[in-house]
């Protein structure tokens, strides 16, 4: 299965309205700091879950989660 | 694998992080899961969003090659594509969120402003400080001089030296990692502080250029009348013989401050700063000349009522940084003057109320600022 078989579900992407780049930089900042420099770090500047968890001492399982956390907490925001 | 086991693992799904065999089971159910496919665009989406945000602490492309040469081939990770990227650009992900292949210096210093920055809310995280007793200076022209000592190539700043130029005398300093600073004719500075979250330089007089590629509020220059604090950005900072500043921002923000008064300064913007009062007001680079006088007179020369009338009358649209810090700094029985021009110009966001603005509303304050579009990254802002 390839990228293009993916097609059909990025059609759906309009699903989530997130405003526009205000809106989601304003949901990042409320995220709780932990989660947010996570999803900041990875998300946004790019960095692999082995480098965060390096350079802040933590585990790459810890590192995941609250980047998935960070994920959840910024949809609920913005689909509220 | 049922839909709960899926949509948890949906989040590695995207990032590249499972097995071959683990993929294959997603999108097998992806195929035919109504519900997972939505949990899935819905992912995509969001991160398809993130990614398009700017980044803030990534050094720029044409200066990561100067930050390499001096740490050293050793310290370079190899320009290897990781299984994650290899995923990644197998479509599995936007392309956008590729993430570029990094020095291991450069991430650990990166990692240990971005840490320090939360320290104190929670035991979680080990901030490391890498200390930086010296930073590196380059003669650009002339002879500029560190104490009695003239640079002819390169030489040190260490804590507590000066550097100075003379008229026909030009040096470049390198801020440890995060920038570099131009020294111009008839300047001098001092090294204050040089770790790896608080770079202080003061200058006592004279021009410097600053051009920094850090998270906010690691660059300090303090000058006879406030202290300059970069908050990822592109500056040039001029300091006459009185003390008196003159800042104008090129790329990012820089906030002023002194005795608890503050302005921030987006690029395109200029503010003045006088020994004993600290910073002004900000204005457009292209703001009347009329409106500069004005503001003058209003920061500096208990102008007043009649100066505040000068510049209600002179603002633009553009101008509108101007008008929301005269929000802050207006009497009471003038701020009403203040909002009703800005609301004009730019009104204000939903639940953002003429009554709280009045009565100076923090959080109003801020969302109204927010809402002039000036560019500020709002999660390094708020991060403290």
């Amino acid at each position: 299965m390839g990228a293009e078989d993916l097609e059909p579900f990025d059609r759906a992407e309009d699903v989530l309205e997130l405003g526009g780049a205000i809106d989601l930089e304003d949901a990042i900042a409320k995220l709780p700091p932990n989660a947010r420099l996570v999803l900041v770090l990875h998300d946004i500047e790019g960095y692999r879950h082995e480098e965060i968890a390096e350079q802040l001492g933590i585990a790459v399982g810890t590192s995941k989660a609250q980047l998935h956390r960070a994920r959840k907490l910024l949809r609920e925001v913005l689909e509220q | 694998m049922n839909c709960t086991e899926i949509q948890n693992s949906l989040n590695d799904y995207v990032d590249g992080e499972l097995s071959l065999e683990q993929q294959r089971l997603v999108e097998l159910h992806l195929k035919e899961c109504s519900d997972c496919q939505r949990e899935f665009a819905l992912m995509r989406s969001l991160l398809s969003k993130t990614a398009t945000l700017p980044k803030s602490i990534t050094p720029h492309r044409d200066l990561w090659s100067g930050i390499a040469a001096r740490l050293g081939p050793q310290k370079i990770i190899p320009a290897q594509p990781s299984q994650e990227l290899s995923k990644r650009r197998n479509g599995l992900a936007p392309d956008s969120l590729q993430p570029p292949l990094r020095s291991s210096v450069w991430v650990r210093r990166a990692f240990a402003a971005a840490a320090v920055l939360i320290i104190g809310l929670g035991g979680l995280w080990l901030a490391r400080q890498w200390s930086e007793p010296a930073w590196q200076v380059a003669r650009l022209q002339g002879s500029p001089q560190v104490g009695s000592s003239q640079i002819t190539g390169e030489g040190q700043l260490r804590l507590g030296e000066m550097l100075e130029t003379d008229a026909s005398s030009r040096a470049k300093i390198n801020v440890g990692v995060i920038g570099n600073v131009e020294v111009e004719p008839n300047s001098r500075v001092r090294l204050l502080q040089a770790t790896t979250t608080n770079h202080r330089l003061a200058l006592d007089r004279g021009t410097i250029h600053a051009k920094i590629w850090a998270p906010p509020r690691l660059f300090f220059v303090e000058t006879p009348s406030a202290t300059a604090i970069d908050l990822g950005c592109e500056y040039t900072l001029a300091v006459d013989d009185h003390g008196a500043s003159i800042l104008r921002v090129t790329s990012g923000w820089v906030a002023l401050e002194f005795g608890g008064r503050e302005a921030i300064v987006p690029a395109g913007a200029m503010c003045v700063t006088r020994s004993g009062y600290g910073p002004g007001t900000p204005f457009q680079e292209d703001a009347s000349e009329r409106l500069r006088a004005a503001l003058q007179k209003f920061d500096f020369e208990h102008g007043g009522s009649e100066a505040l009338t000068t510049v209600l009358s002179e603002t633009r649209n553009v101008d509108s940084i101007t008008l929301w810090h005269l929000l802050l700094r207006v009497r009471n029985d003038e701020r009403a003057r203040v909002y009703d021009r800005l609301a004009a110009l730019v009104p204000p966001p939903e639940n953002v109320t003429r009554e709280g603005v009045l009565n100076g509303n923090p959080d109003m304050l801020e969302r109204w600022q927010k809402h002039l579009n000036l560019g500020m990254k709002k999660w390094w802002q708020f991060w403290q």
